[in-house]
């Protein structure tokens, strides 16, 4: 990642200090502690960034760009000692569903003609709740970009294939901990999302 | 006629005298030549030389003989005659120089020559040829500055190589007057061509720039020998006229033979239209396009492009793009263009089957169908060197982005007229991103 992009900022991803090119695992308060803690990739979220590399080289307002995300993945909860369930609402496998959202990208070219989209899937908790205190996640993602030529939008890019999987369970009484490291996944190409953890 | 009855007079009085003594009243003939002195004529055209105000003062003229002064001369029995009638004594001089020619003329009875009578003509050369019968519309980009060379802000273009070059002439180079260079296309101005003093276009001509008039003098020792002709518009054949004339002082514009003095030539225009994408912008800011990643006719997922091992085909490696309901329109990242020359029927009688090829580079990909589909039996694609004939002009072909250019405009898509390589081009950036990822889980593996 260039380091001259670290001043390009996320300023509406929620109130993050994310920065593009310093996702939260690496230095970015460049403290040389790398792993700083970021507000929208704490706890168990496994996050990833996705930088486009845009030709040709220059491009300032005469196009715009904007990335797209679909998802096909499943969640689910169990209580210890119990039965796995799917979270209501949350088993997008089957077909491709729509991930996107804008506040997650930063389009403006940069100097060394890159843009960049985050994400991180994950729990936000970090407390036990009273229906569950194991959660898995299991998701598969493709991402591409599309150009907006004299108003027209076309995709520019391939498939980026990507995909993710956590596992969560009791710290203690009453928090989360990740579970055994080889539940946890992140990289790129896809894995197969099961019917059940 | 003048002066004939005058003469007629004079004969008769002579009649009645000559019943005592006819000699002593035979007076010598006057020989009188009706031509302005002095007279400008061309090389090589003929002069009509007028002796008919000779007279006899006592008889008739009965024989007579020009002159020309270049060894050479004509005659014949009777009155001298005049340049009305259907007889007529004429002459071309063939070398540029300053003659005197002069008229001797004889009367009846006993013969009496008559004084010499001579005026002086100029025979003049002029001369206006072109290198080129044609001259292509002007609106490529020699200097690379983004705006084509015809634009009228384009006065000076470092590297212009699409002017054709006209040779001018007047000898002798030292006479007076003025030599006047017109563009005479039409009555009304067609403004098909500009003429430039400069080949690199510095020091517009015609139009006059500053007044707008069509023409341009000069005195014949300042006359330009070489002059730059500029296509603006094209043009029906020999539509594009210019004119060479001298006007000598005192006298007027000097009659020029059939042809000499003029070039006639047909303005070519080589076009290469891309839907949506006017004239003044085929070279800034160009076409854009992208590369053509997408999958509208739905094929490039097969099996299926689902986890764990889909795999996905974007159209651009799809051989055909074309699905009765999902792309019954073909592909929609395709940009459709035009490939067009004019005036084309004057052009397929001048050059039958002469042929216009078209150029790419391997960034872009052009299709003679919008689904990719073959034509005839054969590949609807199109190799980078394809050739039409005129006759089968125009064609609509399509342009596909296969890879992100490197900067802009470095796509040139062109098409050249190949009898005299006259070209139209449209700078075309494609548009392509390329995706990476990089992971990391959160800031700590739990908190």
């Amino acid at each position: 990642m260039d380091p001259s992009e670290n001043d390009k900022r996320l300023s509406t991803f929620k109130a993050s200090s994310d920065k593009c090119g310093k996702i939260s695992w690496d230095d970015a308060n460049a403290d040389g502690v790398k792993g700083d803690l970021d507000a929208n990739c704490e706890y168990f979220h496994n996050c990833m960034e996705c930088q486009g590399t845009v030709k040709p080289s220059g491009v300032t307002t005469q196009v715009s760009f904007d990335f797209t995300r679909m998802k096909w993945s499943k969640s689910w909860y169990k209580l210890d000692g119990g039965s796995w369930h799917v979270v209501p609402g949350m088993d997008y496998t089957g077909s491709w569903h729509n991930d996107e959202a804008d506040y997650d990208e930063d389009v403006t070219v940069s100097a060394t003609n890159h843009i960049y989209e985050i994400d991180g899937s994950g729990l936000s908790e970090k407390y036990q709740q009273e229906s569950y205190d194991h959660v898995a996640y299991v998701g598969d993602f493709r991402e591409w970009v599309m150009v907006l030529i004299d108003g027209t939008p076309y995709q520019c890019s391939d498939y980026y294939k990507w995909h993710a999987q956590w596992y969560v369970k009791p710290k203690n009484g009453t928090e989360l901990t990740r579970d055994s490291t080889t539940l946890q996944k992140l990289g790129s190409g896809w894995i197969t999302v099961p019917d059940s953890p | 006629m003048k002066g004939y009855g005058l003469i007629q007079a004079l004969a008769l009085a002579c009649l009645f005298f000559a019943t005592k003594n006819c000699y002593a009243c035979n007076h010598s003939p006057n020989a009188e030549i009706a031509n302005p002195d002095p007279t400008w004529v061309h090389i090589n055209y003929d002069l009509c030389f007028d002796g008919y105000d000779s007279y006899d003062p006592d008889g008739y003229i009965a024989n007579y003989w020009w002159n020309f002064d270049d060894d050479s001369g004509k005659g014949g029995t009777g009155h001298p005659p005049d340049c009305d009638g259907g007889y007529k004594i004429t002459h071309a001089y063939a070398n540029v120089d300053t003659y005197y020619p002069s008229l001797w003329v004889w009367d009846n009875g006993n013969p009496k020559l008559s004084n010499r009578e001579s005026f002086t003509v100029y025979a003049i050369s002029i001369s206006l040829t072109s290198d080129s019968d044609y001259v292509t519309v002007n609106d490529d980009d020699d200097n690379n500055n983004g705006t084509p060379d015809n634009d009228p802000s384009e006065t000076t273009v470092t590297g212009e190589n699409d002017l054709v070059a006209i040779h001018l002439s007047v000898q002798p180079n030292n006479l007076s007057g003025e030599v006047e260079l017109k563009d005479w296309s039409a009555s009304e101005y067609l403004g098909a061509i500009k003429v430039w003093r400069y080949a690199d276009k510095r020091e517009q001509v015609i139009p006059d720039p500053s007044t707008g008039s069509r023409w341009k003098r000069w005195s014949p020792a300042a006359l330009p020998q070489t002059l730059y002709v500029e296509g603006i518009a094209s043009t029906s054949l020999d539509q594009a006229r210019l004119a060479l004339n001298y006007y000598a002082p005192s006298w007027g514009q000097v009659a020029l033979p059939p042809g000499v003095g003029r070039v006639q030539l047909t303005v070519v225009k080589v076009d290469v239209a891309v839907s949506g994408l006017s004239e003044t912008g085929e070279l800034a800011p160009g076409k854009y396009v992208n590369v053509n990643w997408d999958d509208d006719d739905q094929d490039g997922r097969q099996p299926n492009d689902n986890p764990p091992d889909g795999v996905y085909t974007g159209d651009k490696d799809d051989p055909n793009v074309y699905d009765p309901q999902k792309a019954p329109n073909g592909d929609n990242d395709f940009r459709s263009f035009t490939v067009s020359i004019s005036p084309q029927q004057d052009i397929v009688e001048e050059f039958p089957n002469s042929k216009v090829s078209i150029t790419f580079p391997s960034k872009v990909r052009v299709w003679q169908t919008n689904t990719k589909k073959t034509v005839l039996g054969e590949s609807s694609e199109l190799t980078s060197g394809a050739e039409f004939v005129v006759e089968n002009l125009p064609k609509q072909l399509y342009l596909e982005g296969v890879s992100g250019s490197s900067t802009f405009r470095d796509v040139e898509l062109k098409a050249t007229w190949l009898p005299c390589g006259f070209r139209d081009f449209v700078k075309v950036t494609v548009f392509e991103v390329g995706l990476t990822g990089l992971f990391g889980f959160g800031p700590q593996r739990e908190r």
